[in-house]
């Protein structure tokens, strides 16, 4: 047993050995350290960039609502607020979707808008494949190092006839199979953990604690994935007649999960159901709400309901302010035709998504990008939650206005004017991300994806290199 | 030593060996002869254990070597016909490259004595294998298969392509190693090689073993009518 | 002279042996860009109808909007008359002039001239602008509804396909042009039957362009049969133009695999790095420059802007008391209108007072933008593929070029609505019936291939050139290639 053990250390190191003396490796070692320093470097400083904004225009938005002075409070609603989107943390590592999600929604009285100013708007046109980002690069370059490094360590010792020689000293298939993938994964290792390493410390530098529960299935989920390319890749040197067409196959396999799959799959899944446009989803909200009872039919509406509720006979005789109440009665109208579109259209995106991620139990690279936005907070159900969550408080604060009016019995509602005391009093937005766990439990299926996947070719080496032929 | 008994194998409808016996003692040379497709690489790969036999055994040092492959390819050293090791590394890391695979860890000057017994020299150390002619490389073959202490040496086509002298250097080394006791078991188109080796010569057509003759019984003119008659 | 007659044939005939080697290939390739083709299309005219079903609702909902208010104007101005009373109206009402020009008219950007073919752009971008009042530099644009997972992934178009997927098509065709005849020792063999390498590559060459050829004539039949489909007209000169550089860029793949042939390399490194560069040409080159660029001359924050624009308001706002006597002193014209339009006025006034507070934040971020897109413009020639993008995408019209175009076009239509209204909002005339009619209409005028031809010129000959060095260069190669292995045997 002993000696077992040894013998896949002997390969590894050999490898290793001849790795490090060839061009290929130190070629794709510096591209990759480049693209890795600079996906680090600009997401790092992305990230700062968005805070600080974040930061300053917060206090701004607070400073200003508080200071707006003699206005009616109805009025206010009118001017509205922003929410404004947080950074989470991961997403300096995986932006995700965030590119094309708005960072900002406008909180107005009686309509819910969309989320606006997506930051792929101004983005330049020179890259339309995806942006350098240590996610990316983590998907499509990884696998694409691993193959190109793997893909004739078995093919081309058959060409050779090596092989056999191997064979012959004492090593068997297996032992060979698992020092190559030894010696792959600590090449491997040689590139990325210095990047995980200094991302972490830029990560801490910039301040905030470091989302351990979320970091670490994210980088285990990436190990699962390398582990699946490493593994696909050798299978195919070793079963594929020449070290040239096992280049090919993996150069497809590659390229269907990066490139084909995730375009083809969604686009497919929009042919089938598409998405009502933009005019039609404004008219749909605009008939329902010019179904809704006018400005007097309202007020004879609540009038009679209010009367009621308090007993009397005369509206004079109310302790509320009868128009704050039809303001605040129309208010709830108009939030619920809203939200049943608005909940129709983000529930149809999430369910795509989870569509989508559906296929990861086919394609590892679907399965990881799902799991690392969602790890990193730049998923669509993330940017849901924080869009409902925006909502509430829109609703919330919208009421708290309209009702400081109901109070302000025997006044004019219209011409009613709070101060600066009662800015103060509105409760400020505070947004809060989902739990790593509630998170992790949305997203195990892509993990049990990947792992699944691992399994499968782990559980298969044996066999298939049992009917590896040795001689070409 | 050596112990052939009964192989047989098929590829798909074609019959490449049939009911192959042979027996080949220890310090034993055995040269197989025969024309391309007679079977003789088959039977290469067979004592190898490359391809598994439809019938038949192969027995080394009176153990089976289909029942332990690994066991019984500890005493086994190979050199292919186009010996193309590690083009990039010397020979020195070739060599303790695939001893440390047969389980033996040498110093420096070990495997330095090893190259030198093969007869590599020694200014040739240290360059990359890559730029060695075949009669190098074929040494540093000889190198691993003497450091690995084997007892059957296995070789296919060993003096294709080799000039005269390289090739009378070889058989040579064949014949002391054959001296020390090493049994030596070799497929070859070279007539001429064979006679010059104390050695059982059998001769094949389409999988069967056509003769069985003593190479120094025969002379040069006598073995080579007999190839061409027997072969064809 | 007759060394060039005779030399002719040889290469024909090479090319048709070679278009016979490579048939199974072949019908491989064909097959798979066929799918990929029509999957490109279908997407394409997907899209295409996404973005004109929705054109189209605007503008129904435009037209309903003015029917309304046209007849609730006409019954209003009956009763007037009727009664025997002036017709001009309060400022509030919607008889009010102000109120149609802070309505505003649509303005429809329509699909591009090839929007089949290329999606390119266009779900990120405006489709439509409400024309009003307000400077259009400040409105919120209007896109369309797109799946934000899409727009991650991107689209699936036929230009995806000529970019990403034609080299890919062709480096499996030529990426062993010679390398494994030579390692085979067949390049020895067919060279000793007489006949020159360089006839022989000129041949190989010649039947992987018959290819190129014939995958583009392909693909034009199958674009030509969607826009049938979609019944969008179909522009031949900007499809040949298309071809034109399609042809281009397939000949610098056919070049570089030619080279790194000529160089002797293995088949098996020759796929390697042709893949390598072809990342590096798609992703790798134009990411990192575009990230770098980015960083280097980053634009504001997008929400530091919104907050600008909104303190500006704010200000603006909190002073309105004051705005319409400023506004009155500047336009003295307006005073003998009477304080009816005063609302109105108001407005307009605090619409220019906003406008200019947030113009030195609009100057700075455009500014920014401006520099960006200039740098882009260099730094997009840094990759073929970058280059040979863009060029379909301006020709598509799904670049970012027609969206400016179109900014511009909206921003002088506000411009003639402003002038049309404001003699009527001044003097406070009443909306007339067919007034809802007769206003100034949106209707964009596509960008002319010769306004194009700036950057279009450039991109085409840099393509064009790259190839010929290319060519040139592996040919020249192979006029000094030894067939003879190098290393002693």
């Amino acid at each position: 047993m002993a000696q077992t053990e040894a013998i896949w250390r002997i390969v590894a190191g050999q490898e290793l050995k001849m790795l490090w003396r060839s061009r290929r490796f130190k070629l794709l070692m510096l591209l990759s350290t480049l693209l890795f320093s600079l996906a680090m470097l600009t997401g790092w400083q992305h990230a700062r960039d968005y805070r600080e904004a974040y930061n300053s225009v917060m206090g701004r938005q607070n400073e200003m609502f508080e200071r707006q002075g003699e206005l009616n409070p109805h009025s206010a609603t009118h001017h509205g607020v922003y929410a404004f989107k947080p950074w989470s943390p991961l997403s300096s590592w995986d932006p995700g979707l965030l590119p094309y999600l708005g960072s900002a929604v406008m909180l107005e009285s009686h309509k819910q808008n969309f989320d606006r100013y997506r930051a792929a708007q101004d983005q330049l046109s020179l890259s339309r494949f995806s942006p350098v980002t240590l996610a990316t690069l983590f998907q499509y370059l990884v696998p694409l190092f691993v193959i190109l490094l793997a893909y004739s360590m078995i093919a081309e010792e058959r060409e050779n006839g090596t092989l056999k020689l191997l064979l012959v000293q004492g090593s068997s298939p297996l032992q060979l199979f698992y020092g190559k993938a030894a010696a792959l994964a600590i090449a491997l290792a040689i590139l990325v953990l210095p990047v995980l390493g200094l991302s972490l410390g830029l990560m801490a530098i910039g301040g905030g604690a470091i989302p351990w529960l979320r970091l670490v299935p994210f980088i285990g989920a990436y190990a699962l994935y390398w582990g699946i390319f490493i593994w696909l890749a050798l299978l195919v040197s070793a079963r594929s007649g020449s070290s040239r067409s096992a280049l090919l196959i993996l150069l497809g396999v590659w390229f269907i999960n990066a490139l084909i799959v995730p375009r083809v799959g969604l686009g497919w899944m929009q042919a089938q159901h598409p998405l009502p446009t933009a005019g039609e989803f404004q008219r749909e909200i605009a008939k329902e709400q010019d179904a809704l009872p006018d400005w007097d039919a309202r007020t004879e509406k609540v009038k009679a309901a209010l009367l009621k509720q308090y007993g009397v006979k005369d509206i004079k005789a109310l302790p509320v302010n009868l128009e704050g109440a039809v303001l605040q009665d129309n208010e709830a109208d108009d939030t619920r035709i809203y939200a049943e579109h608005f909940a129709r259209l983000y529930s149809r995106y999430r369910r795509d998504e989870e569509l989508y991620s559906q296929l990861g139990w086919l394609f590892p690279t679907v399965a990881i990008q799902s799991f690392s936005q969602a790890l990193a907070g730049s998923d669509y159900q993330h940017h849901a939650h924080f869009l409902s969550a925006a909502e509430q408080y829109r609703f919330d604060y919208v009421s708290f206005l309209n009702n400081s009016i109901t109070k302000a019995q025997g006044q004019d509602a219209f011409k009613y004017t709070a101060g600066n005391e009662l800015w103060k009093q509105v409760p400020d937005f505070h947004y809060n991300e989902p739990s790593a766990a509630d998170v992790l439990s949305r997203s195990a299926p892509s993990l049990a994806a990947l792992g699944l996947w691992l399994l499968l070719l782990v559980g298969a080496t044996p066999f298939v290199l049992k009917r590896m032929q040795v001689v070409s | 030593m050596l112990k052939l008994s009964n192989l047989t194998k098929q590829y798909g409808e074609k019959l490449a060996l049939d009911h192959l016996s042979i027996e080949v003692p220890a310090g034993g040379i055995f040269c197989m002869l025969g024309h391309n497709g007679a079977g003789k690489t088959t039977t290469v790969n067979l004592l190898l254990n490359f391809v598994q036999p439809i019938s038949g055994s192969v027995e080394i040092m009176g153990q089976n070597l289909h029942q332990n492959p690994r066991e019984v390819l500890k005493s086994v050293a190979y050199i292919p016909e186009l010996v193309m090791l590690y083009p990039e590394l010397n020979a020195f890391e070739n060599l303790e490259y695939f001893s440390r695979l047969a389980g033996k860890r040498y110093s420096k000057p070990e495997l330095e004595s090893h190259l030198k017994k093969a007869g590599l020299p020694t200014e040739a150390f240290k360059r990359p294998v890559g730029r060695y002619s075949k009669g190098m490389r074929q040494k540093v073959g000889i190198a691993v298969a003497l450091a690995k202490q084997a007892k059957l040496l296995v070789l296919d086509e060993p003096t294709s392509g080799l000039d005269p002298q390289a090739s009378w250097e070889f058989s040579q080394l064949l014949q002391e190693l054959a001296s020390q006791g090493v049994t030596i078991f070799m497929v070859t188109h070279d007539l001429f090689r064979v006679r010059e080796l104390k050695a059982q010569v059998g001769i094949l057509k389409l999988g069967k073993l056509q003769r069985l003759l003593e190479s120094d019984s025969l002379s040069h003119q006598e073995l080579e009518s007999l190839y061409l008659q027997v072969a064809h | 002279m007759s060394r060039s007659d005779s030399s002719l044939l040889p290469i024909l005939g090479v090319a048709r042996f070679e278009l016979r080697r490579l048939r199974s290939a072949l019908i491989w390739l064909t097959g798979l860009l066929l799918i990929f083709s029509a999957l490109a299309l279908y997407s394409g005219a997907i899209q295409l109808r996404h973005q004109s079903n929705n054109a189209h609702l605007i503008q129904v909902q435009e037209q309903e909007y003015r029917a309304k208010q046209s007849k609730r104007v006409a019954k209003r101005v009956k009763e007037l008359k009727a009664k025997g009373k002036a017709l001009s109206p309060d400022s509030k009402t919607y008889r009010n002039p102000a109120n149609l020009a802070q309505h505003g008219t649509p303005a429809i950007l329509p699909n591009g001239p090839l929007a089949v073919v290329s999606i390119g752009l266009s779900p990120l971008q405006a489709q439509s602008t409400q024309i009003t009042l307000a400077d259009p530099a400040l409105l919120e644009s209007q896109e369309n509804l797109q799946h934000p997972l899409q727009l991650w992934t991107g689209h699936f178009d036929l230009v995806f396909v000529l970019v990403y997927l034609l080299p890919l098509l062709l480096i499996a065709i030529s990426f062993d042009l010679t390398a494994g005849e030579q390692a085979s020792g067949n390049l020895k063999m067919l060279l000793v039957q007489g006949g020159g390498l360089q006839e022989l590559i000129l041949g190989k060459l010649t039947a992987r362009v018959a290819v190129l050829l014939g995958m583009l004539s392909l693909l034009s039949a199958m674009a030509w049969g969607a826009s049938l489909v979609v019944n969008q007209p179909f522009i031949w000169v900007r499809w040949g133009l298309l071809l034109l550089l399609s042809c281009c860029y397939g000949a610098f793949w056919l070049g570089l695999a030619s080279l790194l042939n000529a160089l002797r390399w293995r088949a098996a490194n020759i796929a390697a790095s042709l893949a390598a560069i072809w990342l590096l040409g798609v992703w790798v080159i134009p990411g990192s420059s575009q990230q770098a660029l980015q960083s280097l001359v980053p634009v504001p924050s997008r929400i530091s802007f919104v907050q600008s624009y909104r303190e500006a308001t704010e200000k603006v706002r909190q002073e309105s008391s004051q705005l319409l006597g400023k506004y009155m002193e500047d336009h003295p014209d307006l005073a003998a209108a009477g304080a009816d339009n005063e609302y109105a006025l108001l407005q307009l006034s605090k619409e220019q007072a906003i406008a200019e507070a947030i113009r030195p934040v609009v100057d700075t971020y455009q500014s920014q933008l401006d520099q960006q897109q200039r740098v882009a413009r260099w730094l997009q020639y840094l990759s073929p593929v970058t280059v040979f993008e863009s060029a379909l995408m301006q020709l598509a019209g799904s670049g970012p070029e027609r969206q400016q175009d179109y900014k511009i076009q909206v921003q002088s239509s506000h411009d003639q609505w402003q002038q049309y209204f404001m003699p009527a909002i001044k003097q406070n005339q009443s909306l007339m019936p067919e007034d809802f009619t007769h206003t100034p209409t949106f209707d964009y005028q596509e960008l002319r291939l010769r306004n194009l031809s700036s950057v279009l010129v450039p991109e085409t000959l840099f393509l064009a050139l790259l190839a010929a060095i290319l060519l040139g260069y592996s040919l020249k190669l192979y006029h000094r290639y030894q067939v003879i292995e190098s290393e002693p045997a």
